[in-house]
């Protein structure tokens, strides 16, 4: 018997990544390719709530959310602090432990995509995660965004757009941004993920409306 | 085509009044660079788009 999602559930995507600068330029292309190909970015960073705890707004995220896209590269200690962050795979691990033991059952039909920067490297220091496939960015925005498209395309049930017009929209949004953020008064670094995300989504509309 | 989704995220220190209208403000400027086929000055966009262009004089 077949399962009824709701349309809402069925068209989140919750992303789990770094929002360092030294990730910027990955997460950018990865909310890009995201919007393009119809989805809905959720992520802990679209709600600046002092009174809500992070864990209790990333729970309700991934309840919400249907598709999840987890980056584990960042496994280099901080700089400041000397130790790594386990941000990441803590995240990775609630939207694990939802699929395998809630008990609505769309839950069950979660799935993600897990990126790292180098092939097998993550057998080192998430052993755990051995047996499922693992893709790799190799640190570059265009790789993370082909393995982001392509793995739309397989857990996808609808058309999406052809991975060639997205990298072509793509480098006409970057060389559009800059501008776009001078007229906003913003700095590239100083952009939060809610506003990017905006940017994105209006600028593709734009784009469709005139194409 | 795929339809871009809407989505609320609530509030943010930018609009989308004001994302729509700087989007609106690039492509023009775009345009124009296309139009005369030399690159326009920022600044002078508003100006351009009332005047010719004054090196091709379209």
């Amino acid at each position: 018997m077949s399962l009824k999602i709701s349309k809402a559930y069925a068209r989140q995507v919750f992303l789990n990544c770094p929002f360092d600068e030294a990730y910027r330029e990955i997460y950018e292309a990865i909310i890009f390719v995201v919007v393009h190909c119809g989805y809905v970015l959720r992520c802990a960073r679209e709600r600046d709530d002092s009174g809500e705890t992070r864990i209790s707004k990333i729970v309700e995220i991934i309840r919400d959310s249907q598709f999840g896209i987890h980056d584990i590269s960042r496994v280099e200690c901080d700089a400041n602090s000397g130790l790594p962050r386990f941000n990441m795979p803590l995240e990775l691990g609630l939207f694990l432990g939802a699929k395998s033991f809630s008990d609505e059952p769309k839950q069950k039909k979660k799935r993600c995509l897990i990126l790292d920067s180098e092939p097998y490297r993550y057998q080192k220091f998430i052993s755990d995660l051995a047996g499922q496939d693992i893709k790799s960015h190799g640190g570059k925005a265009l790789t993370a965004m082909k393995e982001t498209r392509k793995w739309l395309a397989n857990v996808s049930t609808r058309p999406l757009p052809g991975s060639l017009e997205t990298e072509r929209l793509y480098g006409e949004f970057r060389r559009d941004l800059p501008s776009i953020l001078v007229k906003l008064g913003l700095r590239h670094e100083d952009v939060q993920f809610v506003e990017y995300v905006k940017v994105t989504m209006e600028w593709l509309r734009d784009r469709q409306k005139s194409e | 085509m795929t339809q871009v989704l809407q989505h609320d995220y609530g509030k943010s220190k930018v609009t989308l009044v004001q994302i729509r209208s700087a989007i609106k403000a690039v492509k023009k400027e775009r345009g124009k660079v296309v139009a005369c086929g030399h690159k326009a000055k920022t600044t002078t966009v508003r100006k351009l788009s009332s005047t010719r262009c004054k090196k091709t004089n379209k």
